[in-house]
């Protein structure tokens, strides 16, 4: 009998040793899920791909996603998302909601000081919704920050914020960094823009411009006990053999966004740096025809030949790395807005020939497309990739690859040529593609992509998935508005989605991938 | 000797006045439109575009914009950059030190280096050191810059652990430090000019060891190394002031990808990035700055070659 027992307990043992043996090698892996004692001291160096230095960090200025994670360390919010899209508190300890979704009630930290001195309080916050909002009217480039009504102060910790109109993605008009009035009335928006004032665990020590950005650690931060480093070193490279030698050789400890796929060859299997690779995707890459009246696109016919000639499953897989996948709509596959109802357009080359065809295109009178695409080596080899294609079922095709700022002179707010197809980035948020295809057809759409065509259904279709009251409720119409604009319209090809990669050092611990900004006061290195 | 001053000092002020004219035409010649590419995505604000194009004076003629950009040129207002937003004179008062930096440096490190190889090939003419020299020489001198760097990061920086991957660290704030960044960008920038100085002095100095005058020294017995210091050298050298002036404008040249390659701060990256970006402003400025260095060391080569050679200073005024 006691036999049996120590049996039963060494395998329990045996068990629960695996278990948590096995528990370990993930923790190994992930180096985000490492919860050990934290460790203070130590500079945190951090880099992307390409640049990051050039954008203003006063939060108030313009849409910038690259400059909000820089100015993360200084500057916070009233909540952050997370990659579900929830709100996760921060400067508003905790909120309520009203029953019809349009008025929000936030309970703010107490004893929170700017580093500038000034105190955070309901005041100062509804002060910087104010801008946000200010900034978006005259933009015109979202709609749910366009819908706050007001922001009343209720008493020096309580602030209510009504909505007039509900949108499915209303609380991203509440998802606004909280910068410094006192730093802003003193110094004006141009010094606020090189120096971020904010309440965040480290200060902003100095900047120089795409070269390096410094922040120390603040002394006084209201969280007790944080930030655990001593401060958060941005560094820009911009060449990316260097960035992955850096990142090998321990000057960078950290790379919060990967989207190549040499930095992915270079780093993947580098002893002592972890890979994490988000399961949503934050971005899409496409090729949209021109949409002007005279475009031989507008002929349904052409548009498909092109869809049907073109395997751009096949190109995006191959020039594509693990972070990378093949899209056939403005979600991908794991995303609550992927509609399956979809179909790829496969690939085939006889029936694209029947097509041009009939739209009038042979031998004798062949059609001749201009790629258009920004100089980023994925998307040049992507376009050499298509004009293969194109040249196989006979359409002429040549490849016009632009400097950004020549890019934006002739692609975002110029006008295209007939024959253009154009390669288009589209920002998203993990959690949600409406974001993204919100800010493309803004109210600033006309002058931003004047010669991009939406289908009338389509932009229905958006407008009204925007309008729900959940994001949940926004699934049906986005769907349908993807079958308008990939099956029946043909609008746009070969979506490529990109999936956050951040690649870190092992001894960098508490990294949470699944923040949609880093939370830098929650971070340590053991080494 | 003050008239060949003088007149060359004239003619550096021609070639910059048509430097400053050719530099601001970039503005006219490159595409887009200057005030579009500032304001960006503002541009859609017809208003704001009519008032930038004419704070930019864009709305005047050629010439009445070139005079005013060279007023304030000349009063160190540079403009704003078209990319950053900011003056384009802090920019360039942040930057110009680090690449003066490690242009100094590289620039002493090339003489240094380079004459001393150089002596000792000739010395060793045909012999083993000589061999070995002439490869280095030839290497420095055909293997391009970006992939010698790259080889350099990979031994040194990955491989052996002992010098960084990048950056630059001010003397001011660490100085152990800061020479460790500079070593690798010193001598990739140095290393073309090291082969040419390299080269130069061998063959120079092989040249005057032929000259009647140093037989008789020989025939005199006077000791080898005193001929070789105290008369062959002094002469040799004098081609070597020529290759020093050019290995100026290649030290400035070479930073723009060295910078890049080992992430310094300079000028290099500054206007690399200013390309790209079409910054017009930034591209404008370090034209007309990198220039008037190069005037300025070629005018300072000239002097040194009139004071050195007095036959260089009558044959021109005979001229």
């Amino acid at each position: 009998m006691k036999k049996r027992n120590w049996k039963r307990l060494l395998a329990s043992a045996l068990t629960l040793a695996l278990t948590l043996g096995s528990l370990g090698a993930a923790v190994s892996v992930h180096a985000s899920e490492d919860n050990g004692e934290p460790v203070y001291g130590g500079i945190l160096n951090v880099s992307r791909e390409g640049t990051m230095g050039e954008n203003d960090l006063y939060p108030h200025l313009k849409m910038n996603t690259q400059a909000y994670v820089t100015m993360a360390p200084a500057i916070e919010k009233l909540f952050y998302l997370n990659a579900q899209g929830e709100m996760v508190p921060q400067l508003a300890t905790s909120w309520d909601v009203s029953e019809d979704g349009l008025t929000y009630t936030f309970h703010l930290a107490e004893g929170v000081k700017f580093h500038d001195g000034s105190d955070f309080n309901a005041e100062v916050a509804k002060w910087n919704l104010d801008q946000a909002k200010a900034v978006v009217d005259e933009l015109g480039t979202g709609t749910s920050n366009g819908a706050m009504e007001s922001a009343t102060v209720i008493d020096d910790h309580t602030l209510e914020v009504k909505f007039s109109t509900m949108y499915a993605t209303l609380f991203l008009a509440l998802d606004v960094y909280m910068a410094s009035q006192k730093a802003y009335e003193e110094n004006g928006v141009e010094w606020c823009s090189k120096n971020p004032v904010g309440t965040g665990p480290f200060v902003f020590d100095h900047w120089t411009l795409d070269s390096e950005l410094v922040y120390t650690k603040n002394e006084n931060y209201w969280v007790e006990g944080q930030p655990y480093l001593d401060g958060i070193t941005f560094k820009v490279i911009k060449e990316n053999s260097v960035l992955s030698a850096s990142m090998k050789s321990g000057e960078v400890d950290l790379i919060h966004y990967a989207p190549s796929t040499d930095l992915m060859d270079a780093l993947r299997d580098e002893p002592g740096v972890t890979t994490l690779i988000s399961e949503q995707s934050s971005g899409f890459t496409e090729w949209i025809p021109c949409g002007l009246e005279t475009s031989p696109f507008r002929d349904e016919n052409v548009r498909k030949a092109i869809a049907y000639g073109v395997d751009f499953a096949a190109i995006v897989d191959s020039i594509g790395a693990d972070n990378v996948v093949y899209s056939n709509q403005f979600a991908i596959d794991s995303n609550m807005f992927y509609n399956s109802n979809v179909v790829n357009y496969e690939y085939d080359p006889e029936k694209a020939m029947e097509l041009l065809k009939e739209a009038g295109y042979d031998d004798s009178n062949p059609l001749s497309v201009e790629l258009i695409t920004e100089n980023v080596p994925a998307h040049k080899l992507m376009s050499e990739a298509i004009q293969a294609y194109l040249l196989q079922i006979g359409v002429n095709c040549e490849i016009n690859v632009m400097e950004g700022a020549a890019y934006f002179d002739n692609v975002i707010v110029g006008t295209w040529e007939d024959d253009w197809l154009v390669n288009m980035g589209t920002g998203s948020t993990a959690y949600c593609p409406l974001t993204g295809i919100n800010r493309l057809m803004g109210a600033n759409h006309a002058k931003m992509f004047p010669c991009v065509y939406f289908p009338d259904e389509w932009v229905e279709n958006v407008v009204e998935s925007a309008a729900q009251l959940t994001l949940e409720e926004a699934v049906p119409c986005f769907q349908k508005a993807n079958e308008v604009m990939f099956n029946d319209y043909c609008g746009m090809y070969g979506i490529r989605c990109a999936l956050d990669t951040v690649f870190i050092r092992d001894y960098v611990r508490n990294y949470n991938m699944d923040n949609q900004i880093i939370q830098f006061g929650t971070l340590w290195k053991t080494e | 000797m003050g008239k060949y001053i003088i007149k060359r000092v004239a003619q550096a002020f021609v070639v910059m006045f048509l430097v400053t004219l050719i530099s601001y035409a970039l503005i006219q010649i490159m595409p887009g439109d200057a005030a579009v590419i500032y304001l960006g995505s503002d541009a859609a604000n017809e208003e704001l575009l009519a008032r930038t194009r004419a704070e930019m004076n864009l709305d005047k003629p050629f010439v009445v914009q070139w005079v005013l950009w060279l007023a304030n040129f000349v009063r160190g207002d540079f403009g704003k950059s078209f990319h950053f937003h900011v003056p384009v004179r802090d920019l360039i008062m942040e930057r110009l030190d680090i690449t003066f930096t490690l242009g100094f440096f590289a620039l002493m490190l090339s003489v240094v280096v380079g004459i001393i190889l150089g002596i000792t090939a000739a010395t060793h003419r045909n012999g083993l050191w000589d061999n070995l020299i002439n490869v280095f020489a030839n290497v420095g001198i055909s293997a391009p810059s970006f992939w010698i760097s790259l080889l350099c990061i990979y031994i040194f920086a990955l491989h052996f652990r002992i010098l960084p991957v990048q950056g630059y660290v001010p003397p001011k704030k660490d100085l152990g430090e800061a020479v460790r960044h500079m070593i690798l960008p010193c001598f990739i920038m140095a290393l073309p000019s090291i082969a040419t100085m390299t080269r130069q002095t061998r063959a120079s100095i092989l040249d005057v060891l032929n000259e009647d005058y140093v037989r008789t020294a020989r025939s005199k017995g006077l000791k080898k190394n005193v001929i070789l210091y105290k008369h062959v050298l002094k002469n040799a050298l004098i081609p070597v002031l020529t290759v020093l002036g050019m290995s100026i404008a290649s030290l400035f040249g070479g930073s723009v990808m060295v910078e890049q390659i080992f992430n310094i701060p300079g000028m290099g990256q500054l206007v690399t990035n200013a390309v790209l970006n079409r910054d017009i402003p930034i591209i404008q400025a370090f034209i007309v700055i990198i220039s008037l260095v190069i005037i300025l060391s070629a005018l300072l080569v000239d002097i040194a070659y009139g004071i050195v050679d007095p036959r260089i200073r009558i044959a021109k005024g005979e001229n």
